[in-house]
């Protein structure tokens, strides 16, 4: 085999493990490395995977944010990488919004007019979490201050009348709520500061009962990452992208039957939630493939097009590389 | 710089374990890692049977090993010595299942009753056996036992003990549900019941609120297994079983911090079940080392005596290596 191995960059996630002890069968025509990279919090190989991605271009295949690729995507911009339809990071919004003890936020409702941090305005959980605020609780996330701790990747235009007041990257957030410039945080990856129960609490009591209630309506799991493959490899090795899909399920079905064992994690009673959730969703909650998430992504294209991310409504088949669209 | 020496370590791909494979675990100083990823009972990467291939073929330098069986070997002079890492745990109670319509609820309805167990010296099975006696006062000489395993090490059943060899292990599910047996108790229940085949329900309708007076009443998260090491490579390098120790700590630490993030798991809540556990339990249920561990490894020791496995009570002490008695 010539050349060098093809890079491909994940996080270290129980379904990604199938891929660092080499269980999960890879397309079989390339030589793969698989680097260890965090997003916000550092794996193996270090932090920054999307960055590093865009604008660095550093891998071949890389896990990577559905929001700034959506955004690069509807610019038209010449993007050198293509999506593939595996979703291997997914978060209900619900989990994720903590809120300052003593600020009598109840409810969503009570978030007009309150100063919400986030990581960066257009990171996916921000645009998800303002979106199920507007369309699931019928709050308009215009009504928000929102204080992003990080820059964005792709350029915008804020909507008109719309307040977006940056927190100073490195600033002590939990300080920062302790002195009330803050009363909460809808982050992806909150820092222990922010999760801190002597501070803060979550927006819902019961937010795993919200959410369940939330997959039932909204029929999914939100996606929050997608796949991008550098377009040069496509080019050259067609049927790659299909091949992957299909190792990303295959990493799926070889992580769920991790828990089949009931001492797999160190829940005590991780069997036990596995089966309640079985219940609980029905369906399988981690679908690979285009057909199973062309509604979710659509979804959250819409919450986009609404916060003035992207100038227009793509649709979902056209963010995929067309070799993927039957899958 | 002396030349690193090769030290195998065969062990299960629990999350806990996942540093050994994606090598953000090293090995104790001087010592390079080969990581095994060995199953029990079911083939894993590298193959099944890790106790009989520790125990009987040497084949590892290190291993993931049965307590029980550990035990037993240890009862009778065997050369193998112990580092007070304990990698696997379980509750007796959730693995108890009988027949959905059947009227069994408690330990005392299985009075003269069949029922399948792996082998009889299976550390679930002693610790199961010992609880039904000691914890809910109903003698495990009352049941009829049908075993579905060879035991790795041998000994006289005591008198009066109704026990017969089925084998046939996978098929307890049909079984079950022909009523041929009346429950099984198992470290890893058949996969047609895992899977929802074959109706089964567990003894206990609410096991996590039993298990969680169980640990309140008894202290402890029982062990099921301990990590193994050679004596003859102790005999060359004493403090080896310190550096072990450490190695297994650390691995389980960095285990630790894969829970903070909220989409480690592929557990939609699997964030959730960690805050409520760690509410639940307080102090760490899987804290190594021989002091926290003490109280419950003599309970397996004073139930292997009461089951016939070993001949004469001991001191935990007895189990591990010099190295670690001040752990």
């Amino acid at each position: 085999m010539a050349g060098a191995p093809v890079t491909f960059a994940l996080d270290r996630y129980d379904r990604h493990f199938p891929f660092f002890d080499g269980t999960a069968p890879l397309p079989d025509e390339l030589d793969f490395e698989v680097l260890q990279v965090g997003q916000s919090a550092p794996g193996r190989d270090g932090t920054g995977r999307h960055e590093r991605m865009y604008p660095g271009l550093e891998f071949d295949i890389c896990e990577f944010g559905l929001s700034p690729y959506l955004m690069m995507a509807a610019r038209e911009m010449d993007l050198p990488f293509t999506a593939i339809p595996a979703f291997p990071r997914r978060l209900f919004s619900q989990s994720q919004m903590w809120v300052r003890r003593g600020t009598g936020i109840e409810g969503p409702g009570d978030l007009r007019g309150k100063r919400i941090a986030l990581r960066s305005f257009h990171t996916t959980l921000s645009v998800l979490a303002r979106g199920d605020l507007k369309s699931y609780y019928g709050v308009p996330w215009e009504d928000v201050v929102w204080c992003p701790t990080k820059g964005d990747m792709v350029a915008f235009e804020a909507k008109p009348g719309i307040v977006i007041d940056p927190i100073p990257a490195g600033a002590d957030l939990g300080a920062l709520a302790d002195a009330g410039a803050i009363d909460g945080c809808f982050m992806p990856h909150p820092p222990p500061a922010m999760t801190d129960p002597e501070r803060m609490r979550r927006l819902f009591a019961d937010a795993h009962g919200e959410e369940a209630a939330y997959s039932r309506a909204t029929g999914g799991y939100p996606i929050m990452h997608l796949v991008v493959i550098r377009d040069a490899i496509l080019a050259e090795h067609p049927g790659l992208g299909r091949a992957l899909v299909a190792s990303f399920r295959d990493a799926q079905r070889i992580a769920a039957s991790y828990y089949d064992d009931p001492a797999w994690s160190r829940l005590a009673w991780g069997r036990h939630d596995v089966e309640a959730e079985r219940k609980s969703f029905g369906a399988d909650i981690w679908p690979e493939g285009f057909t199973a998430n062309a509604a979710n992504v659509e979804r959250f294209t819409g919450y986009a097009f609404d916060q003035g991310l992207i100038p227009t409504r793509p649709a979902a088949a056209r963010l995929f590389a067309e070799e993927t669209l039957d899958t | 710089m002396a030349q690193e020496k090769e030290l195998t370590v065969a062990i299960e791909r629990y999350d806990r374990h996942f540093p050994f494979f994606d090598g953000t675990v090293k090995g104790p100083d001087g010592y390079k890692l080969k990581v095994f990823q060995v199953g029990q009972s079911s083939v894993l990467r590298d193959g099944i049977d890790r106790h009989g291939r520790m125990l009987h073929g040497e084949e590892f330098d290190v291993a993931e090993f049965s307590m029980s069986t550990f035990l037993m070997a240890k009862g009778r002079n065997l050369p193998i010595a112990g580092v007070p890492i304990f990698p696997r745990r379980l509750f007796s109670q959730s693995q108890m299942w009988v027949h959905p319509d059947s009227d069994y609820w408690e330990p005392k309805d299985l009075v003269g009753r069949k029922v399948a167990l792996s082998s009889f010296q299976t550390t679930l099975s002693l610790l199961a056996k010992g609880d039904m006696k000691f914890h809910y006062e109903v003698p495990w000489e009352d049941i009829h036992w049908l075993l579905t395993t060879d035991e790795k090490v041998k000994f006289n059943v005591k008198e009066g003990v109704k026990l017969d060899f089925i084998g046939n292990r996978a098929d307890l599910g049909r079984m079950l549900e022909d009523r041929e047996i009346d429950a099984f108790f198992l470290p890893h229940p058949p996969h047609s019941v895992v899977s929802g085949q074959t109706a089964a329900r567990r003894l206990f309708a609410d096991c996590k609120a039993e298990e969680l007076d169980y640990f309140e009443k008894v202290g402890d998260f029982p062990i099921m297994h301990v990590v193994a090491i050679r004596q003859s490579l102790l005999d060359q390098d004493p403090g080896l079983a310190k550096g072990v120790f450490d190695m297994f700590n650390e691995a389980k630490a960095l285990a630790e911090t894969y829970y903070e993030d909220p989409n480690w798991s592929r557990l939609a809540w699997g964030r959730h079940y960690f805050e409520e556990e760690r509410n639940l339990f307080v102090s760490d249920p899987w804290e190594n080392g021989l002091k926290r561990n003490r109280a419950n490894l003599a309970r397996f020791i004073k139930y292997s005596h009461d089951q016939g496995l070993i001949e004469a009570q001991y001191e935990p002490d007895k189990l591990f290596a010099q190295a670690t008695l001040d752990t």
